[in-house]
């Protein structure tokens, strides 16, 4: 335990020391020279690019490797990288149905493991989302992980029906998704077509 | 005189000053000129601003980001990731401390918010009229593309910064001159080489009695502001300090010192404050075109509008690692929006309203307009001084997009606002 709170703290110095961006997105002097090597952002960027091309144990590694210690991570006041490298590892847990090695001993290779990985990810969703209520993107993340459990498949339907009904729907992942829960014939036909419209590639029902 | 003649003497006067560097809006038409407005001078002399007031404008100064843009005498400048001037200047100047390659980038894209007028609390401006700017702000400088943003001040808010930037008393003004024989000086000294006067005379750019180096006059004709604001906007008594030696009350001031006798600065100062001005005809909007045939993906929407100008102060800070800017995390008086336009997913997410409710940006306004582009067509209307209630103008405070740009967001919107040809697992 003690090995991994030091590897917690050193997650959490390497993701501190990151040098600020400004609005413009014009890159500050020390993000500029540290841009390049700077192995927290290119891995966490890399584990988001994966996790979008569907490549989840490869999110997986890249997220872990970018602030170890995620699993153990408290969103509240987390670095952005850090915060970021969480939910990637949580949503790769998710999609994986748990079948990614979210901590050394967190492996997902029993059913037991896969089950205490999407626990554990839709822990990390519901928290992350009460913190940053203002976000849409984890908001349908967080419905995502939501649907894998039987009792909360309603809840993640509601939530996915308001963003659609009022078009705040950010992704075709998340029509596919209320098309697979959804129970109103003709609202599931709208999901799968709107999901098409934005290129989703799995928008069956 | 018949609106054809002035027409045509506005037309030469224009001709005469060739073209100016940075002149960028058309000049405003001057119609009806026998019209004339009443005379704005202020019946009393403003008095000191309360001692409270004034140390609660210096901060709000602060609290409201107008030193994103505005060096403010006596104010902390912002950190780097919040001064947008400071940052656009050292890109101009190839100092801003990026590989060469990435600063010729950046070089080719920032122009906007590079020279933005000082600040200097004092006695100059009409407490008056900075309330009333901020409440409502106009185009002031006519080559100057950017103008001041329209902000969402509080009413006392707006009158303490007012009272932070003018806190001195009025004093009060000596006798001016004859405006007739002010006017004959002005058109001597060359003042139409960088001003001119809404709804007033041509003002003569010939004659600039010094030599300035094309640098500074660049820079004095991009900032110099159009002086029929000038009546209500400063101080009698400053318009003739301003006139004797405009350093002297600013130091830095753009504007030099145009050599003129006591006399002369009073009859020009008479011109400036007292010359009838006729109504000025508001120009017209650009027409709205109609959507293109042709398929628009997200790729070049996002490349002719989102990114070229958008996420610059709409981006969210978790993804920039930094500041998102004022249209995501607030600021100008603004709520917090949560308007991430930096990304496909971000822009389909849409906005918080001032009651902190998330609405789609696509959802249709009375007549049908799609929310994001009315707010662009608001700015067409802004820029031409016809600003639509209840729908503030974007880019705030800078150019209004092109008509061919708005066309191209409508008609990626008719098209069902796709993500590009890249498809999305």
């Amino acid at each position: 335990m003690k090995r991994l709170a030091t590897l917690l703290m050193l997650g959490l110095l390497a993701v501190g020391t990151a040098a600020p961006a400004d609005a413009c997105l014009r890159k500050m002097p020390q993000l500029a020279k540290k841009q390049q090597v700077d192995p927290t952002q290119r891995d966490v960027v890399a584990a988001e690019k994966a996790l979008a091309a569907g490549d989840h144990a490869k999110a997986a590694k890249l997220a872990r490797r970018a602030v170890p210690g995620l699993h153990e991570l408290p969103p509240e006041g987390a670095a952005p990288l850090a915060k970021r490298a969480q939910r990637a590892l949580a949503v790769a847990a998710v999609r994986s149905g748990g079948a990614i090695e979210v901590a050394p001993d967190m492996r997902g290779v029993t059913e037991h493991d896969r089950q205490l990985n999407v626990a554990w990810a839709q822990l990390v969703l519901t928290y992350q989302t009460a913190l940053e209520q203002d976000s849409v993107i984890l908001e349908v993340q967080l419905a995502e992980a939501l649907a894998l459990s039987a009792f909360e498949k309603d809840r993640a339907r509601d939530m996915l029906r308001d963003l659609s009904t009022r078009d705040l729907m950010p992704t075709a992942s998340g029509y596919a998704l209320l098309a697979k829960l959804e129970s109103d014939e003709i609202l599931r036909d709208a999901a799968i077509t709107r999901c098409k419209d934005l290129g989703g590639t799995a928008c069956q029902a | 005189m018949s609106g054809g003649r002035w027409g045509w003497l506005v037309a030469i006067a224009i001709a005469a000053c060739g073209d100016p560097p940075v002149a960028s809006k058309p000049a405003p038409v001057v119609a009806e000129p026998e019209v004339v407005t009443p005379e704005p001078v202020p019946p009393v002399l403003e008095a000191a601003a309360a001692v409270d007031a004034i140390a609660l404008g210096k901060t709000l100064v602060t609290r409201h980001e107008c030193i994103r843009c505005h060096a403010i005498e006596g104010v902390d400048k912002p950190k780097l990731e919040y001064d947008c001037v400071g940052c656009h200047r050292d890109i101009e100047a190839g100092t801003f401390p990026v590989p060469p390659e990435e600063l010729a980038g950046y070089q080719e894209r920032v122009h906007s918010l590079v020279d933005v007028p000082l600040l200097a609390p004092g006695g100059r401006l009409r407490r008056s009229w900075i309330a009333a700017f901020l409440a409502d702000a106009h185009d002031l400088r006519p080559n100057l593309e950017p103008t001041m943003p329209r902000f969402a001040l509080a009413p006392a808010d707006v009158a303490a910064i007012a009272a932070f930037l003018a806190p001195d008393a009025e004093a009060a003004a000596p006798v001016l001159g004859d405006p007739a024989r002010g006017r004959e000086i002005a058109d001597a000294k060359g003042c139409g080489t960088c001003h001119r006067m809404a709804g007033g005379p041509p003002l003569s750019a010939a004659g600039l009695p010094i030599a300035i180096d094309p640098v500074t006059l660049a820079l004095g004709q991009m900032l110099a502001p159009d002086l029929s604001h000038a009546r209500k906007r400063l101080r009698s008594a400053a318009v003739v300090q301003w006139l004797t030696d405009p350093a002297k009350v600013m130091p830095g001031a753009t504007m030099p010192k145009i050599p003129m006798t006591a006399q002369e600065i009073l009859d020009v100062a008479a011109f400036v404050v007292q010359t009838p001005l006729g109504i000025v005809a508001a120009e017209p909007v650009h027409a709205r075109l109609a959507v293109l045939d042709r398929e628009v993906t997200y790729a070049e929407v996002d490349t002719r509008i989102f990114h070229k100008t958008c996420r610059h102060c709409h981006s969210d800070p978790e993804q920039v690692i930094g500041d998102g800017g004022p249209g995501y995390s607030g600021g100008f008086g603004f709520p917090k929006r949560a308007l991430d336009l930096n990304s496909h997913e971000g822009i389909r997410s849409g906005s918080l309203d001032d009651g902190g409710k998330r609405h789609s940006l696509f959802e249709a306004m009375q007549d049908g307009t799609p929310r994001i582009v009315a707010h662009l067509l608001a700015r067409q209307s802004e820029v031409v001084g016809t600003p639509i209630v209840g729908v503030r103008g974007m880019p705030l405070g800078l150019p209004a997009l092109p008509p061919e740009d708005i066309q191209l967001l409508e008609t990626w919107i008719a098209q069902g606002r796709k993500p590009g040809t890249k498809a999305e697992p």
